[in-house]
């Protein structure tokens, strides 16, 4: 239902602009609608994102995701320009390495494995591969401001933050969204 | 590409060690190859059965999608199981694995059975780990559908 009137705004907004003429040519088809849309129903978005993490559109799951990588990948480069990883390369024989390619982010630890966080854009999910702990999904929650697991409902950052302490045995902390 | 690193793997990887360390980003296990090239028990079982359990798990739009059935003989073991699944080599590899696993097995030791376990057995690359977790579900909903289908007044009770 909800999908149906956003269309009909959309359309019938983009015929007006069409219309009267004032679409600028280097706009594509999608940027007018889009940008229409958010104008005129942003309260409703406002409201929905807060009650229902599920009804966050796909561009504000993209950016949560991509703040959240950026954050983790943040505070890890910081880390590995200061060498703070040198005992656990000492001990493991093998590197930690960092890459992010196709907005999914590899955390290579060494001889333990490799954490793999990546997204699922259609079920607008935040996925975890963890090397101690096995595969993790989890949702967007509004209330917590943070990823919740579809099993236990814990945080994903606390999750996160816990076993990279347990493989590189020091207190990592990511900054919130 | 899993097929054509099959292919890959029989003709160069086999030969030397150091390509095989070299490769272990694409580097699948050989049971898993094994599982993908000759799935075990793919098929359908009848639905309308009451010892029959159903599932379908995952979804279209991500790509893999898992129909897995187990049906239990009176004495409540699984005597059969069979899967049907569109996806990648990793989730038809574990699926074929989970119906593998399942037989013989009374409900509660069908649940023991954890994605980890699928994981380690089919030695699965850190991001096709998610495909163990498929299955699992898989597993999961279709002994819990099976549990509803024996039990169906005590959920009219509950409803």
């Amino acid at each position: 239902m909800i999908g149906g009137r956003h269309l009909r705004v959309g359309w019938s907004a983009f015929n007006t602009l069409a219309v009267v003429g004032r679409c600028p040519t280097n706009i594509s088809i999608r940027t007018p609608l889009r940008s229409v849309f958010t104008r005129t129903s942003n309260q409703n978005i406002i409201r929905s994102y807060s009650k229902h993490e599920d009804r966050i559109s796909q561009s504000q799951y993209l950016q949560l995701f991509h703040s959240t990588t950026d954050s983790i990948s943040e505070v890890l480069d910081h880390m590995m320009d200061n060498d703070e990883f040198s005992d656990f390369i000492e001990q493991s024989k093998e590197d930690v390495d960092m890459e992010v390619s196709d907005g999914v982010l590899n955390i290579k630890a060494g001889d333990v494995g490799t954490f793999v966080i990546s997204r699922q854009t259609p079920t607008k999910q935040l996925w975890l591969s963890s090397p101690i702990s096995g595969p993790w999904h989890y949702t967007f929650n509004a209330d917590s401001k943070d990823w919740v697991c579809t099993k236990d409902k814990e945080n994903f950052m606390d999750r996160l933050e816990r076993e990279l302490k347990q493989v590189f045995g020091k207190d990592i902390k990511f900054e919130r969204l | 590409m899993l097929r054509q690193f099959a292919r890959y793997s029989r003709t160069h990887l086999n030969q030397t060690n150091y390509l095989i360390s070299n490769q272990t980003r694409t580097k699948y296990g050989e049971t898993l190859i094994d599982h993908y090239k000759n799935p075990r028990n793919v098929g359908s079982l009848d639905k309308g059965d009451k010892n029959v359990g159903s599932a379908i798990v995952g979804a279209p739009a991500c790509g893999d999608v898992m129909k897995f059935q187990v049906q239990f003989d009176d004495n409540g073991r699984v005597v059969d199981a069979k899967f049907k699944t569109f996806g990648c080599g990793s989730a038809i590899a574990s699926s074929s694995v989970a119906t593998e696993w399942v037989k013989g097995k009374t409900a509660e030791e069908c649940l023991s059975i954890t994605n980890n376990d699928i994981a380690q057995h089919l030695a699965l690359p850190p991001v096709k780990k998610h495909c163990s977790l498929l299955a699992e579900s898989a597993i999961r909903e279709s002994v819990s559908n099976y549990k509803a289908k024996q039990a169906p007044h005590m959920m009219k009770a509950e409803n």
